[in-house]
C-alpha cells in the first residue's frame, strides 16, 4: 500500500503543478486575481501532496518496505533509525522527491503574503515558480521515480553506502537543496521584475531569500567539507571535485548576487548585474544537478547511473534562452544607467568585488568542465589537477580577502580620508600582531608572512568598524541605556552580519594558509611496540583489535602519542568492512588543538597483524577554518534576522539559528573522532603483546582487500 | 491497487480540487482574504495597546494604502 499510495500522491502533485502554470499564465495575463488564487491554492496542494508523499518514503524506510525498489537498493534492515530516514535523500529519487517538496513550500512561502514591493511581482514569479516546480515533479515522476515497486520482494535491502553512514548525512544534502531551490525565487522575481518594467526594487522584496539561499548553501558546503575531513581519510577538506566545485559556483554567484543587491537596494544601479546574476545562480543550480545526475562525471558524490542528463540540459537551455528573450525584449524599459564614480569608491568596490567574484566562478566553472568538454569535443580528457585550481584561485581569494578589509573603509571621499587617517594604526598593528603569532607558530615562509599580515590587516580594520559602531551607538544613547545600545546595533544588523561574516572568511583563509603552506603527509609502517618521532611527537604502535557489529567488521588500530616521554593521548584510527562487493570505510582518528590538528589513518597491515601502515597527517591551523566557518554562520543568522516586532517569529528564528550553531558545531568538534585517554599513563618503554583477533570467515576477506597476496593466520574465535 | 488506495486517492485529490477551485466559487479572493485578515489582526493588537501608536499609524497607512490600491485597481479595469 505504502508504494503505491506515495506514487498516486506525486501523480496528483504533478497534475497540479501542470494546472498551477495554466492558471498562473491566464492569471498573469489577463490580470485576474481570481485565477492567480486558485494558482497560489494550487502551490499550496502540491506543497500538501509532496509533503505526505515524502512522509509516506520515511515510513517506508522505517518499516522495511522493500518491495519499493529505492527502500530496498538503499537500505537494510541493520541500518540504524536515523540512517534509516537519512538514507531516504542517499539515492537520486528520493533527494529529488525532497527538492520537489521543498520547490513547492518555498513557492507557497514566497507567494505567500507579498511585501508592498514584491506585490506587483507575484503574478509572473508564479508562473516562473510554478513551471520549475512542475519541471522537477516532470523529472521525478517519469525519470526518477522513488516508489516504483518490484516484482520480487528481497529479504534485506542491499544497505547503504558506507561512506553515507554518517552523522553528515542527515544535515548536509537537504541543507544544500534548501540553498539550491531558495535561488529558484530570486530567480523567478528577476525575471518577473523584469517583465513587469520594475528593475529597481525588486532585490529589496526578496534580500531575505537571498540570504537564505545564501546562508544554506553555505552552511551546507561547509558540512560537507567536514565530512570529508572526518570520513574519506585523505587528510583533506576540499578536493576540487567536479561536484563539489557545482555546489561551490551557485555559492560565489550568491555572494556575487548578495553584494549586489544591497547597492541596488540603496538605489545605486546594478540592476543589469543582478539580474544575470539571479539567472546565473539558478542556471549553476541546475548545471550542478546536471553534474551529480546525468552520470558524465565521475565523483564520489555523483550517482552512477542516471538518465537525467538530456532533461537537465535541456532546463538549462530554457533558463538561459528565456532569460535572453525577456531580458532583451524588455531592455528598452531599463532606467538610466548611473555612472561610476570611481574605483575606488564603495560602487567601485563593490563593482571590483562583483568582478572579482564572477572570474572565480568562471575559473572554477572552466576548471571542473574542461575534462568532460575535452572528452566529449576531442576523445582525451583534458584533467586538471587541485594545483591547477590553487594556482588559479589562491590569487584571487588573496585580493579577495585584501578587499573584505578594505571595503569598510571607503565611503564618501570626505569620510573615507577621515577614516584612512583614524584607523591607519588599527591596520599596522593588525599585521604586527598576525606577523609575530605566525613566527611564534613557526610560519616563517614568506608566502605565510604575508597572507598572515594581509589577514591580520583584514581583521583589525573590519573590528575597528564593529568597535566604531558600537561606540556611536553608545554616544547616541544616554548611559546606562544598554537596551537602546543594542537596538541601534540591531538597527544595522546586516552591516554588522555582514562585517561578521568578513571576519569568518578571513579566519578560514588562515585555516587555508596553514595546510596549504605547511602540509605534512608522513606513511610509516611499524611493528608492535615500534616508535616513530614526528615533529615534536613520538607515535607508538600498539596493536590493532577486531570487533564485528551488526552488519560490518571494525579493525581499530591503537597507537600512543608521547612528548618526549610524556604521555598524551591514544588514537583509534579504524576500517570498517561491510563484506565482499562493498569498499571498506577508513575512519581517522583526530587530535584537534588551536594550532594543528594529529590525523591519523590506518593504510593496511601486514600478515598476522605483526606490523600496520599508517599514515600520518599534521594539519597546520585547520581549526582556524571550522572556527571561521562558524563564525560566517553566526554573522549569515544575525543578517537573517527578522525585522518584523513579531515576538513568536523570533523566537522560532533563534531557536532554528541555535539548533543550526550547536549541529555545526557538534559536527566539528562533538564527535568522537578516535581519541582517548588511558587511566595509568603508559610509559614509552612499557611492553605490551600484541593482540590481533580476526574471525577466519570476515578475516581473510578483509585481508585480501588491504593486504592482497599475502599469507595470513586467523583465530577461530573471538577472545572478549 | 487495492480499494483502500484508491477510495484514499480518491478523497484526497477531491479535497485538493475542491480548495484549488475555491477562488472560482468565492466572493472574496484568496490573496484579498489573506491581506485583509492580516491587517485586521495588526488593528486588534493595536487596539489593545500591544503595539506603540508608531505601529498603529503605520498598520492604518497599510490599510489606506491597501484601499488605495483597491481603487487604483478598480479604475485601471475600467
Amino acid at each position: 500500500m505504502v508504494g503505491p499510495l506515495g506514487n498516486i500522491l506525486l501523480v496528483m502533485a504533478f497534475l497540479f503543478s501542470g494546472y498551477s502554470v495554466v492558471a498562473a499564465l491566464i492569471g498573469a495575463i489577463k490580470q485576474n486575481n481570481k485565477w492567480l488564487s486558485s494558482a497560489y491554492n494550487s502551490s499550496i496542494a502540491i506543497a500538501l501532496l509532496t509533503a505526505v508523499s515524502f512522509l509516506i518514503l520515511i515510513l517506508g524506510f522505517i518499516t522495511n518496505h522493500f518491495e519499493i525498489s529505492y527502500v530496498a537498493q538503499h537500505s537494510s534492515r541493520a541500518l540504524p533509525l536515523y540512517l534509516k530516514i537519512s538514507a531516504v535523500w542517499a539515492g537520486q529519487e528520493g533527494s529529488l522527491l525532497l527538492w520537489c517538496f521543498l520547490q513547492a513550500l518555498f513557492t507557497t512561502i514566497a507567494l505567500h503574503r507579498p511585501s508592498e514591493k514584491a506585490r506587483s511581482l507575484v503574478p509572473w514569479a508564479c508562473v516562473i515558480l510554478s513551471l520549475v516546480t512542475f519541471f522537477f515533479l516532470f523529472l521525478n515522476l517519469f525519470f526518477s521515480n522513488p516508489f516504483t515497486v518490484s516484482a520480487q520482494i528481497p529479504m534485506d535491502g542491499m544497505g547503504l553506502n558506507p561512506v553515507l553512514r554518517h552523522p553528515g548525512m542527515i544535515l548536509h544534502p537537504p541543507i544544500l537543496y534548501i540553498g539550491y531551490v531558495g535561488l529558484s525565487i530570486p530567480f523567478a522575481f528577476g525575471l518577473s521584475a523584469v517583465i513587469n518594467h520594475q528593475w529597481e526594487n525588486w532585490t529589496d522584496a526578496i534580500h531575505g531569500w537571498i540570504l537564505l539561499a545564501w546562508l544554506a548553501l553555505g552552511f551546507g558546503l561547509l558540512l560537507g567539507m567536514r565530512w570529508a575531513y572526518d570520513v574519506l581519510g585523505w587528510g583533506g577538506f576540499w578536493g576540487w571535485d567536479p561536484v563539489e566545485n557545482t555546489g561551490l559556483i551557485p555559492w560565489l554567484a550568491a555572494t556575487a548576487l548578495l553584494h549586489g543587491s544591497v547597492m541596488q537596494n540603496e538605489k545605486r544601479g546594478f540592476w543589469v548585474w543582478n539580474f544575470w546574476l539571479a539567472v546565473s545562480a539558478f542556471a549553476f543550480v541546475l548545471l550542478g544537478t546536471f553534474t551529480t545526475r546525468s552520470g558524465l562525471v565521475q565523483s564520489v558524490h555523483a550517482y552512477s547511473q542516471s538518465n537525467l542528463g538530456v532533461i537537465l540540459i535541456i532546463g538549462i537551455l530554457f533558463v538561459l534562452l528565456s532569460s535572453d528573450l525577456v531580458f532583451f525584449n524588455h531592455r528598452k524599459s531599463e532606467p538610466p544607467k548611473q555612472p561610476l564614480p570611481s574605483l575606488i569608491s564603495r560602487d567601485g568596490l563593490f563593482f571590483l568585488t562583483l568582478l572579482l567574484l564572477a572570474t572565480l566562478t568562471v575559473s572554477i566553472l572552466i576548471g571542473s568542465f574542461l575534462p568532460t568538454l575535452s572528452m566529449a569535443f576531442s576523445g582525451q580528457s583534458l584533467e586538471l589537477s587541485a594545483d591547477w585550481f590553487d594556482r588559479v584561485t589562491g590569487p584571487q581569494f588573496v585580493i579577495l580577502v585584501f578587499l573584505l578589509g578594505v571595503c569598510p573603509l571607503i565611503g564618501r571621499a570626505a569620510a573615507t580620508l577621515n577614516k584612512i587617517r583614524k584607523r591607519w594604526w588599527y591596520g599596522l598593528a593588525g599585521i604586527a600582531v598576525a606577523v609575530l603569532v605566525a613566527i611564534l607558530l613557526g610560519l616563517t615562509l614568506p608566502l605565510a608572512l604575508i597572507g598572515f599580515s594581509l589577514a591580520g590587516l583584514t581583521m583589525a580594520l573590519i573590528i575597528a568598524e564593529i568597535i566604531d559602531g558600537i561606540s556611536k551607538a553608545r554616544q547616541s544613547s544616554d548611559p546606562g541605556q544598554e537596551t537602546k545600545t543594542i537596538t541601534l546595533l540591531m538597527n544595522q544588523q546586516r552591516k554588522y552580519g555582514g562585517l561578521l561574516v568578513h571576519l569568518g572568511i578571513v579566519l578560514m583563509a588562515l585555516g587555508i594558509i596553514g595546510t596549504k603552506l605547511y602540509p605534512f603527509e608522513q606513511t610509516v609502517t611499524l611493528a608492535s611496540n615500534d616508535t616513530v618521532q614526528l615533529k615534536s611527537l613520538t607515535f607508538q604502535f600498539i596493536e590493532l583489535t577486531q570487533s564485528v557489529q551488526a552488519d560490518h567488521t571494525e579493525v581499530t588500530a591503537s597507537v600512543r602519542v608521547f612528548q618526549g616521554e610524556k604521555y598524551l593521548y591514544t588514537l583509534k584510527p579504524l576500517v570498517d568492512d561491510y563484506g565482499s562487493g562493498t569498499q571498506s570505510l577508513t575512519t581517522p582518528a583526530i587530535q584537534s588543538d588551536l594550532h594543528q590538528d594529529v590525523y591519523v589513518i590506518v593504510g593496511g597491515w601486514e600478515p598476522g597483524g605483526k606490523s600496520a601502515t599508517l599514515k600520518i597527517y599534521f594539519n597546520e591551523l585547520i581549526n582556524f577554518l571550522w572556527m571561521g566557518g562558524m563564525v560566517l554562520l553566526a554573522g549569515g543568522a544575525l543578517a537573517i534576522w527578522p525585522r518584523k516586532r513579531d515576538t513568536t517569529l523570533k523566537i522560532l528564528v533563534t531557536l532554528l539559528i541555535l539548533l543550526i550553531l550547536m549541529g555545526a558545531a557538534c559536527m566539528m568538534w562533538g564527535l568522537p573522532h578516535g581519541v582517548t585517554r588511558e587511566i595509568f599513563s603508559p610509559t614509552l618503554s612499557a611492553s605490551i603483546p600484541l593482540q590481533f583477533h580476526l574471525p577466519k570467515d570476515r578475516g581473510e576477506g578483509l585481508q585480501k582487500k588491504l593486504s592482497p597476496g599475502l599469507q595470513f593466520s586467523f583465530e577461530e574465535e573471538i577472545p572478549l | 491497487m487495492n480499494t483502500p488506495v484508491i477510495l484514499i486517492a480518491l478523497a484526497v485529490f477531491l479535497l485538493m480540487l475542491a480548495f484549488v477551485l475555491r477562488p472560482f466559487h468565492n466572493k472574496k479572493l484568496d490573496f484579498d482574504e489573506l491581506i485583509d485578515g492580516w491587517v485586521k489582526e495588526q488593528m486588534k493588537k493595536d487596539t489593545a495597546g500591544k503595539v506603540s501608536s508608531k505601529g498603529l499609524n503605520k498598520s492604518n497607512s497599510t490599510l489606506a494604502e491597501k484601499k488605495g490600491d483597491h481603487a487604483k485597481e478598480g479604475e485601471r479595469r475600467k
